[in-house]
């Protein structure tokens, strides 16, 4: 993408992007039916409101930037959350668990640990009923839901590109693959408040539940197991896939005029292989044990062609610094703790890896302005590594500060319900959850790290 | 027989062990007027005031045993609720808990409906939508023991919220 697009692009052409990111944001706490019915329609509005007027404006170059997006983001963000999901909808964990504050920490802790291998969706979409059912005869369970959304539904992504989709989009424009276990230290210190926080509420809880449910035993008593174990081979393969992606160079093919290298075609295929090889060789019951379906991978197929297709302007207009029409923002970001706070707040609202390339974005626009963007991303990690942690680390901490921050926080809300678990409205889990506990802790790693 | 509504004063410990069976404890009941700081004490067990509902065979007895600041018989009481569930095993239990059994006198229901989208079955990351949905909303209207003994009833439920009871009281 040039700086000169960047230059004469007005401020209004980013008012697509915003519109589907509010659409996203709102439509499903205002009519959630109507959305269900209707998203893709919305999307293609938003879509086009950008594309036409800038196909017809920018012509040769608007088709460019459209096909790059399209060959060098889109498809492979599709192509990864795609598989991480159909993957992680191929294991199943069962066994009976009492649902006691050690066993819940427990399997808070291992999601943790898990989401930043097989994506925050994948563990949570995996270990989200072995926790219900392991607290289906308590009284006190929203806490330990709403817990699980913010540890394993989002922190626990932070240390790999495979763990959340910022990171992933990152990754695809030149951050290294294990750049992201930098983010160790930030992600340990969280997860370990939390974690504690957890346990002490929790712990309270259980004193207070009647004496019946305290003494309570499943009636069977099933070991603790994985059906459809084989896929963790399969996780092993997009691992491997991702990680010589950003390891081995061969050279590069020009498609449809877009210079792609060689290794990301490989690695898509691979994918695209692994999730074939995971679906066909999974049992149809572990899947429907699960709730998969392919309804999540065609949400984010419409609802993310709409968002890279809006979001060229935005890129080009932060890419071009301070030229640009964007301008405002860049200066009003200064210091890596107003990234960690701006990229937070803003991921907690909107979809956080649109946010994160925004702020990626913005940052290489302030400190290396038009320079291309993979030399830029390097110049960026050698010489202020803590801007990329903050936004890092803000987006991926930040998606858990309200239900629309990430993802899989509505699908965990939506199984907990029909679950039988109450979960707070939109402002109860800010007010009852976040501002006690998440709160207080991001204003530590703000204070402690930027 | 006369209900009333008592104001102790009194560690939890002695009103868990002095109580007759059949008293309502306020903390049972959605009741209005109660102030975050009423709730954090409530939550850590350390209330120095409680409010607690009797007939009036008992409240001799509790007037002997504990510390009663205030005493009003209790009149009638209103409340209203609204429920919304997301589970059918959930949705009948609400049902059951408006229409099963009702104590004598009290009326409820206004509205009560399900819906079923069998399109919405599955997760769903971005476009949230449950493909059952159990409503229901309306007012309840009593004298007690029957309008307390709701009240509590429908707040042991998950789901369903009741708007703080409205109590007509006069001085005993």
């Amino acid at each position: 993408m040039t700086a000169d697009l960047g230059t004469q692009l007005p401020l209004w052409s980013a008012i697509p992007f915003a519109g589907i990111l509010l659409s996203i944001a709102l439509f499903p706490l205002l009519a959630p039916q109507f959305w269900h019915h209707h998203y893709p329609k919305i999307s293609l509005v938003w879509g086009l409101l950008l594309t036409i007027p800038f196909l017809w404006v920018y012509r040769g170059e608007a088709m460019h930037e459209i096909l790059h997006v399209a060959l060098a983001d889109y498809l492979p963000f599709l192509i990864l959350l795609g598989t991480l999901f159909t993957i992680g909808g191929g294991i199943y964990v069962r066994g009976s668990l009492r649902g006691t504050p050690e066993v819940n920490t427990a399997i808070l802790a291992v999601g943790t640990f898990l989401a930043s291998w097989i994506g925050t969706t994948g563990a949570a979409m995996v270990l989200i009923r072995p926790l219900l059912r392991a607290n289906a005869h308590r009284r006190s369970k929203t806490h330990t839901v709403v817990f699980f959304m913010f540890l394993v539904a989002n922190i626990g992504g932070s240390l790999t590109p495979l763990g959340d989709p910022p990171l992933f989009l990152g990754f695809l424009r030149g951050v290294p693959f294990f750049w992201t276990f930098h983010l160790a230290t930030e992600m340990l210190f969280v997860s370990a408040l939390l974690l504690a926080s957890y346990f002490a509420v929790d712990s309270l809880l259980w004193r207070r539940e009647e004496p019946q449910v305290r003494s309570w035993v499943p009636e069977t008593r099933e070991r603790l197991g994985l059906e459809g174990a084989h896929n963790v081979l399969f996780l092993l393969g997009v691992l491997v896939a991702v990680i010589v992606s950003g390891v081995w160079h061969p050279g590069e093919v020009t498609v449809l005029g877009v210079h792609i290298g060689i290794q990301n075609l490989v690695r898509d295929a691979v994918m695209v292989a692994l999730l074939l090889g995971s679906w066909r060789s999974t049992p149809h019951a572990v899947h429907e044990k699960n709730g998969y379906t392919w309804g999540p991978i065609r949400e984010v197929a419409i609802l993310f062609a709409a968002i890279f297709a809006t979001i060229i302007p935005v890129l080009a207009m932060l890419r071009a610094g301070e030229a640009g029409a964007m301008a405002g923002l860049i200066r009003a970001v200064q210091t890596p703790a107003q990234f960690f706070w701006a990229t937070g707040v803003l991921s907690s609202f909107l979809d956080n890896a649109p946010t994160y390339l925004t702020f990626l974005t913005t940052a290489l626009g302030r400190f290396h302005p038009g320079m291309p963007e993979r030399e830029a991303i390097q110049h960026l990690i050698a010489e202020s590594p803590n801007y990329l942690a903050a936004i890092s680390t803000g987006a991926v901490f930040m998606g858990a500060n309200t239900y629309l921050g990430n993802a899989p926080n509505f699908m965990v809300k939506s199984i907990a319900e029909e679950s039988g678990v109450e979960m707070p409205s939109f402002f109860g889990y800010i007010l009852r959850y976040v501002v006690p506990f998440l709160l207080p802790v991001f204003l530590l790693v703000a204070w402690v790290f930027f | 027989m006369r209900w009333y509504e008592l104001i102790i004063d009194g560690p939890e410990d002695a009103l868990e062990a002095l109580l007759p069976a059949d008293a309502i404890r306020g903390s049972e009941l959605r009741l209005a007027s109660e102030s975050f700081t009423d709730r954090v004490l409530e939550f850590l067990h350390a209330r120095t005031h409680h409010v607690v509902f009797a007939s009036e065979d008992h409240v001799r007895e509790i007037e002997r045993d504990l510390r009663v600041e205030s005493l009003r018989e209790v009149v009638e009481g209103r409340f209203g609720f609204k429920a919304e569930a997301y589970n059918p095993e959930i949705g009948a239990k609400i049902h059951d808990a408006l229409n099963t059994d009702l104590p004598a006198g009290i009326m409820c229901v206004d509205l009560e409906k399900e819906e079923r989208h069998p399109d919405a079955k599955g997760v769903e990351l971005f476009t949230p939508a449950h493909d059952y949905i159990y409503k229901s909303r309306g007012t309840i209207v009593g004298t007690p023991p029957g309008i307390l003994e709701m009240n509590r009833r429908l707040h042991r439920l998950d789901f369903i919220h009741e708007e703080p009871l409205e109590l007509v009281c006069r001085e005993a």
